[in-house]
């Protein structure tokens, strides 16, 4: 999907260059005119951060919530897993010259498909393992889109940190 | 003509698969299959030869010598990958165009059906299933009843969304409701008008109907949790979401548990997107 495609309505400026992160990765960026997205999230949550002041934009993509379960894979590739992910998305976006004070945070995927018992329930664990880790930094979430049985792609712009979230057939909203 | 009897009209003008794919797949169904057989059999066909020798030689695999033959595609890459390959070159000529009913961008339906297919493998090399060799093939086809599905849904979509907003539903209880058929029904059709082994045909006419999953045994089982993993994993996800029931009981019966899941998971993100080049590949090698 090129930039361009991105809808006006939702703000994120036509002929933006998109930075795809993709599943099981992370990026910081502070170059403006420059999109973070990743597409198709189903039960991975993407977690967005943004300091409106240097105009800092980290995204990560992650699949399970916790490492444990294979720490080798933990270690050769951290954004696997949400518990060891999400600190080095954050240690990027400090050593980038984001800062916690001014830090917005959005947490967006999680979905499930429909398990009576909870035997599939990644999407829920993913977002929880989030929830937890922000709760015991003291990291306010800003916005959150999570949950439900859509597959969603989220954008977040460097100009000015706005978020969108797009699933198919379903439109676009601005978080 | 009502909406059922139009898409059963399609479904029925679907091109046969190749004879040359319906009998791999009989061959490989029997679990003490001769490999000389299988070779012999995918020679028959020489058009399909060389697309999978095409494959075979491409840079993907990185094979410091070229491979001329289905037999030495056995002896350098295996006989599972002259299955899958051949079998993919097949099916993935259904797949091209958008898969606009589902709001799929072009190339999204293949990519989800080679998830599922890699998925199928994994479950089944886990659970020690003695399906391990028709495990791709099966899960590769079972969104087959989509392409003929996809050009009835556009007109129905609003309808379908305010179905799915009500309450959590399974899409094939929402395709049935507001189409008169659902997409695996749609696939076991195919699956006959194909003349596919039974149990091909029950795997891609059952993996959503948890009853048939307990009758008919591993592979529809197999299917059935391959699809929810690469649903979990986004691959190709439309406007069905991940709108479907999540059976426990085809877990169960496979052996496997929620660490075997989260496990299959890591080994197909890595397999998926290390030869995503190919699958896309294996696609535009039927467009010629």
């Amino acid at each position: 999907m090129a930039g361009s495609e991105l809808s006006a309505a939702a703000g994120l400026r036509c002929g933006s260059e998109l930075v795809v992160v993709d599943i099981c990765s992370y990026k910081v960026l502070d170059e403006p005119g420059k999109v973070l997205a990743s597409f198709a999230l189903g039960s991975c949550v993407a977690v967005c951060l943004y300091d409106p002041e240097v105009k800092v934009a980290g995204m990560i993509h992650y699949m399970l919530p916790e490492s444990k379960i294979d720490p080798g894979k933990a270690e050769s590739n951290p954004a696997m897993f949400g518990d060891t992910g999400l600190p080095c998305l954050f240690q990027d976006f400090y050593a980038k010259g984001g800062k916690k004070r001014r830090l917005k945070c959005y947490l967006v995927g999680g979905a499930s498909t429909i398990d009576c018992d909870g035997s599939f329930n990644v999407g829920r664990k993913n977002v929880l393992l989030a929830r937890k880790l922000f709760w015991k930094s003291g990291i306010n979430v800003e916005k959150e889109d999570t949950g439900g049985r859509i597959s969603r792609s989220v954008f977040l712009s460097v100009d000015d940190g706005r978020v969108v979230v797009k699933s198919p057939g379903g439109g676009e909203q601005v978080l | 003509m009502n909406m059922r009897e139009k898409i059963q009209e399609v479904l029925d003008q679907l091109p046969p698969i190749p004879g040359v794919a319906v009998r791999i797949m009989e061959i490989v169904a029997d679990p003490e299959f001769s490999t000389d057989e299988l070779v012999a059999t995918a020679s028959t066909d020489p058009v399909l030869t060389a697309k999978v020798l095409r494959l075979c030689n491409s840079s993907l695999y990185g094979l410091s010598r070229e491979i001329r033959t289905p037999g030495e595609a056995v002896a350098y890459l295996g006989t599972r990958t002259l299955v899958n390959l051949a079998i993919s070159t097949c099916v993935a000529a259904y797949y091209h165009g958008k898969s606009e009913g589902y709001f799929l961008e072009e190339g999204e339906l293949w990519k989800h059906s080679v998830a599922c297919g890699m998925a199928c493998q994994k479950l089944a090399a886990r659970a020690r299933s003695s399906m391990r060799n028709v495990a791709f093939t099966a899960g590769v086809l079972h969104n087959i009843g989509k392409v003929a599905m996809a050009e009835f849904i556009p007109d129905s979509a609003e309808l379908i969304r305010k179905n799915l907003a009500e309450a959590p539903r399974d899409f094939t209880l929402v395709e049935r409701e507001v189409l008169g058929m659902d997409h695996a029904e749609a696939g076991g059709i195919v699956a006959e008008n194909w003349s596919l082994p039974e149990i091909m045909t029950n795997a891609i006419r059952n993996h959503h109907s948890p009853p048939d999953i307990e009758k008919d045994g591993e592979l529809t089982a197999l299917v059935h949790v391959a699809d929810c993993v690469s649903m979990d994993l986004g691959i190709g996800t439309g406007i069905d979401g991940l709108s479907y029931r999540f059976h426990k009981g085809a877990l169960d019966m496979l052996g496997l548990d929620q660490n075997d899941l989260s496990l299959v998971k890591i080994e197909l993100v890595e397999e998926f997107s290390k030869n995503h080049d190919l699958i896309m590949m294996a696609r535009s090698e039927t467009a010629g």
